[in-house]
């Protein structure tokens, strides 16, 4: 079943590289990177909006989640928002091998913390040496594509 | 000399922390999922925030929010599919947060991204640069799937 799931992650990232070369196209054409993302939410926006009413057949949700749930569960966008305009700011300070090894290492550092504490309600997966060295092979698979 | 090497750290420091919003910005949507009961919704509901808070940034920054009608007319439909696909994006990962931990999430989506990039080079799609697949390419990307493996039995 893990098979499956790890196939999903993989479909989920490859939609990545092929949403960035379009963002960039937008963003030549409406001279802003900003106005870009900004489109690009909001046309996704749109398409969320659309396939909630489809799947769910409601947009409700009980008052009583902004009272009992804790304030950071509506910070999510805002931070996928940082890290978007981050990468936009960064890219032409660091070149783009340099600005994508230094976020991902970022990743896996706060992606091992995550599982090693349950942060945010993840279950605990505590970091051994093979799941480090499995780490260390992604970092040198991300430098060897990245160099050459 | 010495200046501009300190705004390089800064901007390498800056770089990192960024990385290190984006497993915290999954694990989030996560915990909204679970709120909301729906993976649809708390997908919805970041993506909302997140267009207000670019709205306004834009209009902090740019001073507008508009643009040449000409885009629209002239330009290549898939122009505007981005968005669409980040939604992919983030609905995958927080349907497979809690069914693969925040690690094995993190790394399958990079495998899966850093594959599709290198198709994308090799052929030279959407008007990048054509950059062929090589013997050191195709061990980086061995070296990736080796990665995930170890992670997953471990």
């Amino acid at each position: 079943m893990i098979f499956f799931y790890l196939i999903g992650g993989l479909i989920a990232g490859s939609v990545i590289p092929v949403q960035t070369s379009i963002n960039a196209r937008l963003g030549k054409k409406v001279r802003s990177p900003f106005l870009a993302s900004a489109l690009s939410f909001f046309l996704g926006t749109l398409v969320l909006l659309l396939l909630t009413l489809i799947l769910d057949h409601s947009l409700g949700l009980p008052l009583r989640t902004f009272s009992t749930s804790p304030w950071w569960i509506w910070t999510g966008g805002m931070l996928g928002v940082c890290y978007l305009t981050s990468n936009i700011l960064l890219l032409p300070r660091l070149g783009a091998a340099l600005t994508v090894v230094v976020t991902l290492c970022g990743q896996m550092i706060m992606a091992i913390a995550i599982d090693q504490f349950g942060w945010f309600g993840v279950s605990v997966h505590a970091i051994n040496l093979p799941r480090l060295t499995g780490i260390l092979c992604m970092l040198l698979g991300i430098y060897l594509i990245k160099k050459f | 000399m010495k200046k501009s090497w300190k705004l390089t750290a800064l901007f390498l420091v800056w770089g990192l922390a960024a990385g290190m919003v984006s497993p915290v910005q999954t694990a989030v949507n996560g915990r909204l999922r679970l709120a909301v009961h729906s993976p649809l919704l708390a997908s919805l509901i970041s993506f909302f925030t997140g267009t207000l808070l670019l709205i306004l940034s834009t209009l902090l920054i740019e001073r507008r929010l508009s643009f040449s009608r000409r885009v629209i007319t002239d330009s290549p439909w898939w122009l505007w599919v981005g968005g669409p696909l980040g939604v992919i994006f983030v609905t995958a990962n927080i349907l497979l947060l809690p069914l693969l931990g925040a690690e094995l999430t993190v790394v399958s989506v990079l495998c899966g991204q850093m594959l599709i990039a290198l198709i994308i080079d090799h052929f030279g799609w959407f008007g990048v640069r054509l950059h062929k697949i090589n013997r050191q390419r195709l061990a980086g990307i061995a070296l990736m799937i080796l990665g995930i493996l170890l992670i997953q039995h471990f």
